[in-house]
């Protein structure tokens, strides 16, 4: 009993303590009040936030930029992660590149895609896609190489054909590693639309943010990143429950 | 003679890349895609010499500060949080919160909070940095075998030593593999803030370049950057193994990754 008292309340004695020495920072100016806005006026600022039609726009730009830049990566990385996870020959042939270029932070072609695609929502999927795609190659080739030996004689024997093998055997056993690799992709691809947005001036949450630094308007930054801290973690708690579902599906074993 | 095909073999498909970008450059004759001879001799300009000074080390200085003090403050407090259920529990919930918000996002309030300058790009990259080794450091220590705390018990290594000497080995691996992951976010940040808020550094001197048409000059930045990114991520990998197996750790390195 007092230990699900403390589970429940534990929590709510952290976030208010938080509040708690924001509130007291600001009023005491150890943290200067004119460039941190108190825990009152940002929950004001966000409660307009929410009766604007700009915001929700704003929202729904971030929105479908991110999921179209994850839908393109997904459709290239996982295809792609297969290929190099089943042929050993493409995997050294590729390997050169794909280590050379998975460690470059997308906006180093941010300059480029700037100049080429303009704020179009072509230039948030292109970044996007740079950044979320090599989570899910990589996951993805790993999950279908470390797939057991046992499982691929097994399905030879039964004689399946290349493709039933590949739909039936193969990307069901790396289930769990795509899972991963989508949620580290969609968190990426996230991060990177938030800084195709704030650096690119593409439309979105990001510009808003920008705008409001800008106009000099602490409470509405300080409320529009408590959103995109809410927006983070909608994607982390859905994809993390993917993640969890397939772990439980997934033949024992394969963790 | 197999080995020097193996390396023959695997570096077929980047020559024949430049190779074609290269013929497709001088073919098109597009002045955002400079040939590549454009690109090396902006490169030698922009970065050999002055650039150095200039852009290269206040980027580099203001990278190492944040990133050394952000993994020393976040192993740190790290290790309270993982060692004291009860902080744990309590926190928890706000720093998961923290995490999973793009340090880019904080960018217009650090903005605000610093004005612009190279307090701005330590400060975010700390950020960036501290709560991916908090939360990491906190949870290998949670999840530190139990016999390892029984073996320790029966040789009664206790208190600072017994962190010292089995949990925090114990815990290497996750460390370092977080250590590493946020050290690729920590360059995308300090590129990120150079482009927005910076007259110095290399996101400031590629962003004038592409903003005043010198697009071989902004080509070169980007070359730059991504042999900044492939070179720090080597240089990791290469420490971070014999670390491990100094410590007596023997693994695979793995994917880095925040929970």
């Amino acid at each position: 009993m007092t230990a699900r008292v403390a589970r429940v309340a534990l929590p709510v004695i952290g976030l208010a303590l938080i509040i708690a020495a924001w509130a007291a920072l600001v009023a005491t100016d150890t943290l200067p009040s004119e460039s941190v806005a108190t825990p009152r006026a940002t929950w004001t600022a966000l409660t307009d936030l929410v009766g604007q039609g700009e915001f929700w726009e704003r929202i729904g730009q971030t929105a479908w930029s991110w999921f179209v830049g994850l839908l393109v990566a997904s459709v290239i990385g996982i295809p792609l992660g297969v290929v190099l996870g089943s042929s050993p020959t493409a995997a050294r042939f590729t390997r050169v590149v794909v280590e050379a270029v998975r460690p470059i932070p997308p906006v180093v072609i941010l300059p480029l895609a700037l100049l080429v695609l303009g704020g179009a929502l072509w230039f948030k999927v292109s970044l996007i896609v740079q950044g979320a795609l090599w989570p899910l190659v990589v996951q993805t080739s790993y999950g279908v190489r470390s797939i057991d030996p046992v499982v691929l004689e097994t399905a030879a024997s039964f004689r399946l054909d290349p493709v039933r093998r590949l739909f039936l055997v193969r990307i069901p056993a790396a289930s769990v590693q795509i899972a991963t690799g989508l949620r580290l992709a969609a968190a990426t691809a996230f991060a990177v639309c938030l800084v195709s947005e704030i650096v690119g001036g593409a439309k979105g949450l990001g510009a808003g943010l920008i705008s409001a630094q800008i106009s000099g308007d602490i409470a509405g930054v300080m409320a529009l990143t408590v959103v995109a801290g809410m927006f983070g973690m909608v994607i982390a708690f859905v994809f993390g429950r993917l993640e969890r579902r397939v772990l439980r599906w997934a033949p024992a074993g394969k963790a | 003679m197999a080995r020097l095909r193996r390396i023959g073999f695997e570096l077929v498909l980047p020559l024949l890349l430049i190779a074609v970008y290269q013929w497709w450059a001088s073919g098109a004759d597009d002045p955002y895609f400079p040939p590549v001879q454009e690109i090396a001799s902006a490169f030698r300009e922009m970065w050999i010499g002055d650039g150095i000074t200039q852009h290269i080390v206040p980027s580099l200085w203001n990278l190492a500060r944040g990133y050394v003090a952000g993994v020393g403050g976040g192993v740190a407090a790290g290790i309270v949080i993982g060692r004291v259920p009860t902080l744990w529990r309590a926190f928890s919930p706000a720093i998961s919160f923290v995490l999973t918000l793009p340090p880019v996002a904080l960018l217009p309030l650090f903005i605000v909070a610093f004005g612009i300058g190279s307090a701005l790009q330590v400060g975010i990259i700390v950020f960036a940095v501290f709560f991916t080794l908090l939360v990491n450091t906190a949870v290998a220590l949670r999840d530190v075998d139990p016999t390892l705390h029984d073996m320790a018990a029966a040789f009664r290594i206790r208190g600072v030593r017994r962190l010292g000497t089995v949990l925090l080995p114990a815990a290497a691996p996750q460390i370092l593999a977080a250590s590493r992951s946020s050290l690729s976010v920590a360059l995308l940040v300090m590129v990120v803030s150079e482009l927005v808020g910076a007259s110095r550094g290399i996101g400031a001197a590629t962003l004038v370049a592409q903003q005043s048409f010198q697009y071989p000059e902004m080509w070169a930045g980007m070359v730059l950057l991504a042999i900044l990114g492939y070179t720090l991520n080597r240089l990791f990998t290469m420490c971070e193994r014999p670390l491990l197996r100094r410590l007596g750790v023997a693994t695979e390195a793995g994917e880095g990754s925040t929970p």
